[in-house]
């Protein structure tokens, strides 16, 4: 069934999205819902996922111009006041890579994840985000930079 | 120096588009230890990317998939009652205008002493009268005094019947309604 093919990485996209699990779930069921509601509309040419990833991030968009993202606890955060050691490894994991690059411009980080964590081609990304592939070559381009950046004052320190 | 500027941006572009490089910046990258240095870093950035993406991953809450369906399958039941032009309401009204078409066709069609006096004044049964007097003598056909009397005994049963075929309607209506109408019915 689709809905189990790709409920994950769906939520996990909006997931990253949003920040927010109440929000990601929300919007992975109106994505649904709205995916199974324009069935006709899609075109068998396209990657079933992409359609499906654009509506997720159409819906993500429509969701927050009426209503603003609630800020929710970080794990890191919640850690930190419960217990120092649960605090120590919260601080290594804050350092690994995809928490790294959170800190990149949300453009940025929404196609690096599109990219290695959904593995959609820079085609597939475009019709993703309603742009053009020249923009996401940059896009992608200039998050691989900055996290290279970021990622190079540990790698000489050790 | 500037060359390898470019030659970096065809290495970043090929590895995004996982496109294998031209020969000729191969051959660069082979003898330019800067070059070669970078797209060692960027093959390793992008492996490590890849690589933790999976652990990455958050899990959706247990009960993710069952709210989807549920509202899936709300939203199918909606949409073919709306295709099949289903309204509680106008079924309700239609079925009733259907009983009450067909009592009135029962009782236009089984009407006794109307089908008498129109039988008396048809061409067709004055012509049985007048002219076929051996069909008369063969068979005893009833004059126009006697479906009178006839008529005016059928039309108690008559009424018995209709009023059985309106029960028997009532109770059809009554069966439709408790089985195939929504409660508020």
């Amino acid at each position: 069934m689709l809905v189990e093919q790709f409920e994950k990485r769906i939520f996990n996209f909006l997931y990253h999205f949003t920040g927010n699990s109440h929000d990601a779930e929300d919007i992975t069921q109106e994505t649904f819902l709205k995916a199974y509601q324009n069935m006709h509309r899609y075109d068998s040419a396209y990657a079933f996922a992409t359609w499906l990833f654009t509506i997720a991030k159409r819906t993500a968009i429509s969701h927050f111009r009426s209503k603003k993202p609630s800020e929710e606890l970080s794990a890191d955060t919640e850690a930190d006041l419960a217990d120092p050691s649960a605090a120590l490894e919260a601080k290594e994991e804050r350092v690994s890579l995809w928490n790294l690059a959170k800190t990149l411009k949300s453009n940025q980080y929404e196609t690096l994840w599109l990219r290695y964590g959904e593995g959609f081609s820079i085609a597939e990304i475009a019709q993703v985000m309603n742009t053009n592939q020249i923009h996401v070559k940059v896009l992608l381009h200039r998050a691989r930079r900055h996290l290279a950046k970021r990622l190079r004052p540990p790698t000489n320190a050790s | 120096m500037i060359f390898c500027w470019i030659y970096k941006q065809v290495i970043a572009h090929s590895l995004d588009a996982n496109r294998a490089l031209p020969e000729r910046i191969q051959s660069h990258v082979r003898s330019c230890p800067e070059c070669r240095g970078f797209q060692e870093s960027e093959i390793r950035l992008t492996e490590r990317l890849i690589g933790h993406a999976a652990r990455h991953s958050e899990t959706p809450p247990p009960f993710l998939h069952g709210k989807i369906v549920a509202a899936l399958d709300q939203d199918s039941r909606r949409g073919e009652a709306e295709r099949s032009g289903f309204r509680p309401g106008w079924s309700a009204a239609l079925v009733s205008l259907s009983l009450v078409l067909i009592s009135a066709l029962a009782v236009h069609l089984f009407q006794p002493a109307r089908i008498a006096s129109e039988l008396d004044h048809s061409p067709e049964t004055q012509a049985v009268s007048t002219t076929d007097e051996s069909l008369r003598s063969v068979v005893k056909l009833p004059d126009v005094e006697m479906l009178r009397v006839w008529s005016q005994n059928l039309d108690q049963p008559l009424e018995t019947e209709l009023q059985s075929v309106v029960h028997d309607a009532r109770q059809t209506f009554q069966f439709f309604a408790q089985n195939f109408l929504p409660d508020q019915f």
